[in-house]
């Protein structure tokens, strides 16, 4: 049976229920209430080759053929007894129905069931075979073959691809002649179902189980070294998350109180994945010793992991319209899943040390708390006051590795005497679980004087303290004040003016030294000027308002614009990221036995330097007659990101490796996006009976996104000598919607639908039809790449329905 | 500006103000509001009117107060009451902490408007009281569960109402919520316009297509957390849906662990996977360390189309570094496994 003739089976008998539910219950109890109605028809795709793009069908399914739009069946006795079901899209793919059944005052039982498809992309290739159990593989005459096969190279004739027999050719061709199609996309079902009683006018007690479960493949990227042979597959996803939770409240006139408890478990189907390497069929041993081609490589996909969860919450109302609300909750999540071998090199994993533990064991504990007194003593006077607090406490073991493989590949030893000894000894890495308590205390007072004027000015602090940080205590000031007019029935303005000042405390770039208890210690100092946003000082500024205008009944103009600016600054000295200055002092000063050696160099601050973010509506609406009314409006956004960066390339030899710091080196980019969206739309009786009407929805959006890089003048960043700008990413969406409804009778009509949507990408990111090679002169790393080769198909599709809705 | 220097003065000039004001809140025993009629403006009137008991019928007492006798409303609201049965509302036998049931529990005591043959006067009408006055009519019974932290939320401050989203009498087939405009998307967006506007963006959460709503992530009545979120923190909300993402694990990335948004925006994005700018980018904004991360990566070639790097195309940084949010393999420390 197709899935067509399944649906259309389901459905029938749907209908059938429904035309048999209200004559039961009616019969069953003629004083019974039966109500509900049904929307159902059909539908057709006019468009044949794009009606199946997975960005149009992306989280929905959209059938094309005879469907149930809406179901919903009431039913009520006397006794106060009821049962309603509120089904929508009725056995599509994205199907959600609500149940509910119980006693009005007394109890109440829910189902809730939920799904949607989640579809990545239009097409998928791959040359991997999926053994089950998330393992991927190559056939062994194709590696073997790529192992073979020439270095890349692109020499005679230059013509801009790989010469044949170089590794490249053989695995575009490879991929061209048997590359298989695969479908990404998974599908989330979520079922719910809650019981609820309140025994007494007091309490209310609950409880609720949850399964979701989502299944299919998601787009996995795979490497070895440093994306020499990248890859991509679609990882099988199966993930079950199962949530309980029970509840009981108890509230009075001027008082309430309550618990709740909740604890969840996720499950996934597959811990890890493995795939083969197109460069190499099986591990090969290479000079220096630590050194392995690879065959195959291992990475971890999700952890299992089970949380609980405690909460009190209450509020008391206090003389003077005072409330004050106090809610605790203290939770836990914890994973304990066996850890992988540290490689699955088979040439590699005789020589690393066992590791320091079969499992993490890792907890993270998370506790959060709420105070708030919020007040209206006088009609013109209110304050609030509050303090909240979330602390996660990550209680994760700190592990040590006397040794790592990077990739699958290679085991790094120190290779800086001056750090670890001896060349030979091995790096070694440490976890550093991060931990961190925010706090945010505040207080607001608001007045007003007069009707038409609403003003409050609120003030808070929040503090930040983090473990394992280059910033380990910041806080910031928040000023924000609020200007309402609500000056008549015809006008309205919101105006809001906020000025944040974040304050850290001294920015350390060494912070992760102590992750590397040998080795590498230059790598983690390596860039003193290296400040990441989340850190660093950072002064905010931000107006938003809003306005409703209603000059006559007939018509009005509404608005709202915003504006947002992020400026950050380096906390060690207070100066803008960005800025460069000369410093003399010593860059490697872990490095030991060497005594500090001060130097002069450039020292540019580097890191996102400001964003600023504009956005601004305006849209107008009319009302002339009963029988008609309409809406426009527009909206255009700016997202403006700023960073400032250097090229630092290691020079020297080691152990005084450290990146080049000349000024020419610096670089600069700005990221800008740009959205514009138009809406329209109207509602038309079309006759003095009120029996035909028209309506339409009308939206255009388009985005545009913009990275301009640009240098010191007479620069040339190392490595990159060529710049040429990125292309534009830019898309369009348009959505049309127009039904003509005749309503036959007052409980039946029948409505002709259009539907019109068109979507349209431009994105060099995706834009390439796999395989992507690159370019063979410049670059090499994507020469043997095996990607999936995703990529949404523009669509343009046009629906037609003929729906009849039925009220009974 | 240097806020911080004003800190104190702020803290102490806001904490002896809002005593003040608690103290004269506490000598002030406000009147409360007869019913049907306004407070006066210099005084915020009192929550619903506690009501009397239903006054003895005499032949001298011309004023007539109290409740109304049961069906009483109907008799002359006929479609309202009609309507008004299907909901929870029209259903319900709960009374208010005053006594007050069915229409009585928000329109007050109604004998003296039956009495008045409909005189408006007698009665309360919940659209003619300031904001504050017609939440504080429905807080009377919904001031719990949810609804909770209305008192001191930002819509409430900012002169919001129940009345603001919801619809108690609705003409046609009551909406989910009793919805003023029908969906909680319609409801949440004739304010909120950019929002709107963000969810026609090319990577979007699933609210066009109706699987999430606002409420799935906002408690729009007040919260705890920041934003008006449901759960107490912004991860916390992520973790409701995306469970996988919550593990603890070996090595953790830091800004994943503050915040999912600093590098995703829920509300939609010109980039794959709701991210807040374009890779490389968004990586680079953080990550200026030695080695390939500080490239500037335009282009990796000198011919004159645009061949993007590989480290640009698809997934960007990600290409290697998959495992961003967090990897539990001993040799995952650069979530590369």
């Amino acid at each position: 049976m197709t899935t067509c003739m399944r649906r259309l089976a389901i459905l029938l008998a749907a209908l059938i229920v429904v035309a048999i539910l209200p004559t039961g219950f009616v019969r069953a109890q003629s004083e019974d209430e039966t109500e509900g109605e049904i929307t159902f028809g059909p539908q057709y795709v006019v468009e044949d080759e794009t009606r199946h793009s997975a960005k149009f069908l992306e989280y929905r399914d959209v059938p094309n053929g005879f469907w149930s739009e809406h179901f919903e069946f009431n039913w009520r006795s006397p006794s106060r007894s009821y049962f309603e079901l509120d089904v929508r899209d009725m056995v599509q793919n994205d199907q959600i129905i609500h149940g509910r059944f119980g006693r009005t005052d007394l109890w109440k039982i829910s189902i809730d069931w939920v799904e949607n498809p989640r579809l990545w992309t239009d097409r998928a290739e791959t040359l991997f075979a999926d053994q089950g159990d998330a393992v991927f593989t190559l056939s062994d005459p194709f590696q073997s073959a790529v192992q073979a096969g020439a270095a890349n190279a692109d020499i005679a004739p230059v013509d801009g691809f790989w010469d044949a027999g170089t590794k490249g050719a053989i695995v575009k061709d490879g991929i061209e002649m048997g590359g298989q199609e695969v479908f990404v996309g998974h599908h989330r079902q979520t079922g719910t179902i809650g019981f609820e009683l309140t025994p007494t006018r007091s309490w209310t007690l609950g409880a609720s189980v949850a399964r979701e479960q989502r299944s299919g493949t998601a787009p996995q990227s795979l490497g070895f070294y440093f994306s020499l042979s990248p890859a991509e597959v679609a990882v099988p996803v199966d993930f079950r998350t199962d949530w309980a939770s029970v509840r009981a409240e108890y509230n009075r006139e001027k008082f309430n109180i309550g618990a709740e408890l909740i604890a969840s478990k996720f499950e996934t189907g597959y811990d890890s994945l493995s795939w083969d390497n197109q460069l190499y069929l099986n591990d090969t041993a290479v000079t220096p010793t630590f050194t392995s081609n690879p065959g195959h490589g291992r990475l971890t996909l999700g952890t299992n992991n089970e949380m609980t969860q405690a909460i009190l919450f209450g509020g008391v109302n206090l003389p003077g319209r005072t409330r004050v609300d106090v809610t605790l909750s203290r939770g836990e999540v914890t994973q304990d899943d066996p850890f992988l071998p540290m490689t699955v090199n088979g040439v590699l994993s005789p020589l690393i040390a066992p590791l320091p533990a079969v499992s993490l064991d890792g907890k993270h504990t998370n506790t959060f708390a709420n105070f708030r007194i919020a007040s209206r003593p006088a009609r013109s006077w209110r304050w609030s006051a509050w303090y909240r607090e979330q602390e996660l406490e990550n209680e994760n073991p700190g592990l040590r590795f006397a040794d790592y493989v990077q990739t699958d590949y290679a085991i790094p030893y120190c290779s800086n005497p001056n750090s670890c000894g001896a060349t030979t000894n091995r790096i070694q890495r440490e976890n550093l679980p991060l931990s961190y308590d925010k706090s945010n205390t505040g207080a607001l007072i608001g007045w007003s004087p007069a009707r038409w004027i609403d003003t409050s000015l609120s003030y808070e602090i929040e503090t930040i303290d983090r473990e394992h940080a280059a910033v380990e205590k910041s806080d910031e000031d928040i000023v924000t004040l609020r200007l309402d007019f609500p000056v008549a029935d015809w006008l309205m303005l919101r105006a809001t003016a906020k000025y944040q000042e974040r304050r850290a405390d001294d920015y350390n770039v060494h912070y992760y030294e102590e992750s590397f208890p040998i080795g590498e210690p230059y790598v983690a100092a390596f860039n003193e000027g290296s400040r990441r946003h989340t850190w660093t000082d950072r002064d905010r500024i931000s107006y938003g308002l809003m306005f409703e205008i209603t000059p006559a009944p007939t018509w009005s103009i509404y608005g709202e614009a915003s504006y947002n600016n992020d400026d950050y600054l380096d906390p060690l000295t207070g100066q803008d990221i960005g800025t460069s200055f000369t410093v003399m002092e010593d860059r490697i000063p872990d490095v030991l036995p060497t005594p500090p050696t001060p130097e002069t160099y450039t020292l540019r601050l580097a890191g996102r330097t400001h964003d600023t973010l504009y956005a601004y509506t305006v849209g107008v609406a009319l009302n002339p007659s009963s029988r008609f009314n309409c809406y426009a409006d527009y909206t255009w956004e700016t997202s403006e990101y700023g960073m400032a960066s250097r090229y630092r390339a290691p020079t020297g030899t080691a152990p005084n490796q450290f990146g080049s710091d000349s000024p020419l080196d610096d670089w600069a980019s700005d990221a800008e996006d740009r959205y514009y969206t138009y809406s329209f739309g109207f509602d038309a009786t079309l006759n003095a009976k009120n029996t035909w009407r028209l309506n339409a929805d009308v939206s255009r959006s388009e985005g545009k996104g913009d990275l301009d890089t640009t240098f010191v003048p007479g620069g040339a960043a190392s490595g990159n000598t060529t710049l040429t700008a990125f292309p534009q990413v830019d898309t369009r969406l348009a959505i049309a919607r127009l039904a003509l409804t005749h309503a036959i009778r007052p409980n039946l009509d029948y409505s002709i639908r259009w539907w019109y949507e068109r979507w349209q990408e431009d994105n060099w990111a995706s834009d390439f039809m796999q395989p992507y090679m690159g370019d063979p002169t410049n670059d090499p790393g994507s020469a043997t790449a095996i990607y999936l080769g995703m990529d949404y198909l523009n669509y343009s599709n046009h629906i037609l329905s003929l729906l009849l809705r039925y009220r009974y | 500006m240097r806020l911080r220097r004003l800190r104190w003065l702020l803290i102490t000039g806001v904490g002896a103000f809002a005593l003040s004001l608690a103290a004269v809140a506490a000598v002030q025993e406000e009147p409360a509001a007869p019913a049907g009629e306004e407070a006066a403006p210099e005084q915020e009137p009192a929550p619903p009117a506690p009501a009397a008991p239903p006054a003895q019928p005499s032949p001298t007492t011309p004023e007539v107060s109290g409740f109304a006798e049961p069906g009483a409303c109907a008799n002359c609201h006929e479609d309202v009451a009609n309507a008004l049965k299907k909901t929870t509302h029209g259903r319900t036998e709960a009374k208010t902490w005053d006594g007050a049931a069915s229409c009585e529990s928000c329109h007050g005591p109604g004998a003296a408007h039956v009495a008045g043959e409909g005189d408006k006067t007698k009665i309360r009408n919940p659209k003619t009281l300031s904001a504050t006055d017609a939440s504080a009519l429905c807080l009377t019974c919904h001031e719990r569960g949810e609804r909770s932290h209305w008192q001191g939320s930002q819509h409430e401050g900012r002169g919001l109402s129940c009345l603001s989203c919801h619809k108690i009498h609705h003409e046609q087939a009551p909406p989910p919520k009793l919805l003023k405009e029908g969906t909680e998307f319609a409801t949440c967006s004739s304010c909120h316009l950019k929002r709107k506007a963000a969810l026609m963006r090319s990577s979007h959460m699933p609210l066009r297509e109706g699987t999430m709503s606002c409420g799935s992530c906002h408690n729009p009545h007040g919260a705890t957390g920041p934003s008006m979120l449901k759960q107490f923190s912004v991860n916390e909300n992520c973790y409701a849906c995306h469970a996988e993402k919550r593990s603890p694990t070996l090595w953790e990335h830091p800004p994943v662990r503050e915040s999912c948004v600093t590098c995703h925006d829920p509300h939609g994005s010109l980039h794959p996977r709701l991210l807040v700018a374009k890779q490389p980018r968004l990586c680079q904004q953080c990550h200026d360390e030695m080695r390939h991360p500080t490239q500037p990566y335009s282009d990796a070639s000198s011919a004159p189309e645009f061949f993007p790097n590989s480290r640009m195309f698809d997934r960007g940084c990600m290409n290697c570094h998959s495992q961003i949010h967090g990897s539990n393999h001993p040799a995952g420390m650069r979530f590369l496994r």
